[in-house]
């Protein structure tokens, strides 16, 4: 059984098709990067798999639910994915601990005392532990985009997805998140990876999938993909960011 | 040029009126206070209203949302366009002789909040929409991605920070309600630009309206350089200008 499934997933914006037609099928504890050029429909696609973005047309699963069918409580199982962006999205307004700690109050209504004391550990996983009481301005943007991953992590999802959390970074920053990251699988959560971290794929990744023009043109281990890839859109795009 | 003088400023002739200014002068913040109660409270209802339907996932969710919006642009545009004078005559000259159990019992002094906490809503309103649609998308995409509903991203992240934004054009516009409040003269509550006016009438001199005039400064001046500062410390803290109020 898969963790997160796309068939034959469809999405335009008015006369723009950005996604043509998507298969994607991720297995429980995989790493699935996926790769490509700017506009080739990758963050969309994970857009669509926890519906911030409803796909014009096609399915989505999330294990046995289907996202897509109608009247499903999209809230519910939207919290059983956990997701980090590109530009963190933090809430300004409030500490680094009530960032992580305010989604199991409000949503899952746990405990505050027991959720605050869950979010500090999980804090401490992403060694932002001493900066708990501080507000998100105060952070560098590595620090940020950890403590996003930490409230991500704090709602217990089944998968996280990860939209090019790193593009944002100064490049110095970069390294200590994607730390973060691969602890996380090999910790064997499942993830699906946006990314243009070529090592991070190579090393990290259990799949790499290239996506150009909306479609997945071709998918396979990270070694093939990256090393010897059968396409030549694939060549194409890996010569100029290799 | 003596006669100049004392026309405005004969402290023997404002001096007798003076007790009464000054309960005239409480009546006028009572009334500012309570209308701005209603004014912000009604104002953010609207705000919420004119977002509604925003993420609707449902058919019915989205044409809810706009008849919900509709009805909140309706009542916005309205009363923007409406003098406030004529809303309050209107209000006052007719609530005591409807038919209608809560509304005919209504005292003028009610009426005057009443009346100018529901037209001001409608300006309120539309500073708390530039709040909130100046919060980035991001917010509630982060907040939606952990699972809240639309309600609970806008009510934990979006309104708080919206509210942050907008309190200095919130505050000017508490500015202009307090001197709006001169408006109710036109009906009998007593406030302080209607006491001014009797004793003037009866003295023939100025001098009660100037101290009527002080009374508001006294008031108003602290109000503006509290909120100067403000503005000027929310420059230095974001390079950001502030948003100004109508």
């Amino acid at each position: 059984m898969s963790a997160i499934r796309a068939e034959a997933v469809h999405k335009r914006f008015g006369d723009n098709e950005v996604l043509r037609g998507v298969d994607l099928d991720v297995a429980p504890g995989e790493v699935v990067c996926v790769i490509g050029p700017s506009g080739s429909g990758k963050s969309t696609l994970l857009r669509c798999l926890n519906l911030l973005e409803r796909p014009t047309s096609g399915r989505v699963f999330l294990g046995d639910d289907e996202l897509t069918a109608p009247g499903v409580s999209v809230d519910a199982l939207r919290r059983r994915l956990g997701m980090v962006f590109q530009q963190f999205n933090l809430f300004p307004h409030r500490t680094v601990l009530d960032n992580v700690a305010l989604a199991p109050v409000t949503v899952l209504g746990r405990d505050k005392a027991e959720a605050r004391a869950d979010a500090w550990e999980l804090l401490r996983q992403v060694g932002m532990a001493d900066k708990a009481a501080e507000h998100p301005a105060r952070l560098s943007g590595g620090q940020q985009q950890r403590v996003a991953i930490a409230r991500a992590l704090a709602m217990k999802p089944e998968a996280m997805l990860f939209d090019e959390v790193t593009s944002a970074l100064d490049p110095e920053l970069v390294k200590d998140v994607l730390a973060v990251m691969r602890q996380l699988a090999e910790a064997g959560m499942t993830m699906v990876v946006v990314t243009h971290e070529m090592g991070f794929a190579r090393e990290v990744g259990d799949r790499v999938v290239f996506m150009d023009e909306g479609v997945i043109v071709e998918e396979g281990v990270p070694a093939q993909i990256l090393g010897a890839p059968k396409a030549e859109r694939t060549r194409r795009f890996l010569s100029r960011v290799l | 040029m003596d006669e100049v003088l004392r026309q405005y400023f004969d402290w023997d002739q404002a001096q007798p009126y003076f007790g009464d200014l000054a309960r005239g002068f409480w009546v006028t913040i009572q009334i500012a206070f309570l209308a701005e109660v209603i004014c912000l409270s009604l104002g953010l209802v609207l705000a919420l209203m004119r977002q509604a339907g925003r993420g609707a996932t449902t058919r019915g969710g989205r044409i809810g949302g706009r008849i919900v919006r509709g009805i909140a642009i309706v009542y916005i545009n309205v009363f923007r366009a409406l003098p406030a004078l004529l809303v309050l005559l209107l209000m006052a000259g007719s609530f005591p002789f409807l038919p209608i159990p809560v509304i005919q019992d209504l005292t003028a002094f009610q009426i005057a909040f009443l009346a100018l906490g529901i037209v001001y809503a409608a300006y309120i309103a539309e500073v708390y929409r530039a709040g909130i649609e100046s919060v980035d998308r991001g917010q509630t995409e982060a907040a939606r991605s952990l699972g809240m509903s639309q309600r609970q991203a806008m009510r934990l992240i979006v309104v708080p920070q919206a509210v942050r934004r907008v309190l200095p054009p919130l505050m000017n516009d508490f500015i202009a309600l307090t001197k709006d409040v001169a408006l109710v003269s036109v009906i009998a509550v007593g406030d302080v630009v209607s006491v001014a006016r009797d004793a003037q009438s009866v003295t023939f001199n100025s001098s009660t309206l100037v101290a009527a005039g002080l009374f508001y400064l006294v008031f108003t001046l602290p109000l503006i350089w509290l909120l100067d500062r403000i503005i000027a410390r929310e420059q230095r803290r974001t390079g950001f200008i502030g948003m100004a109020g109508p």
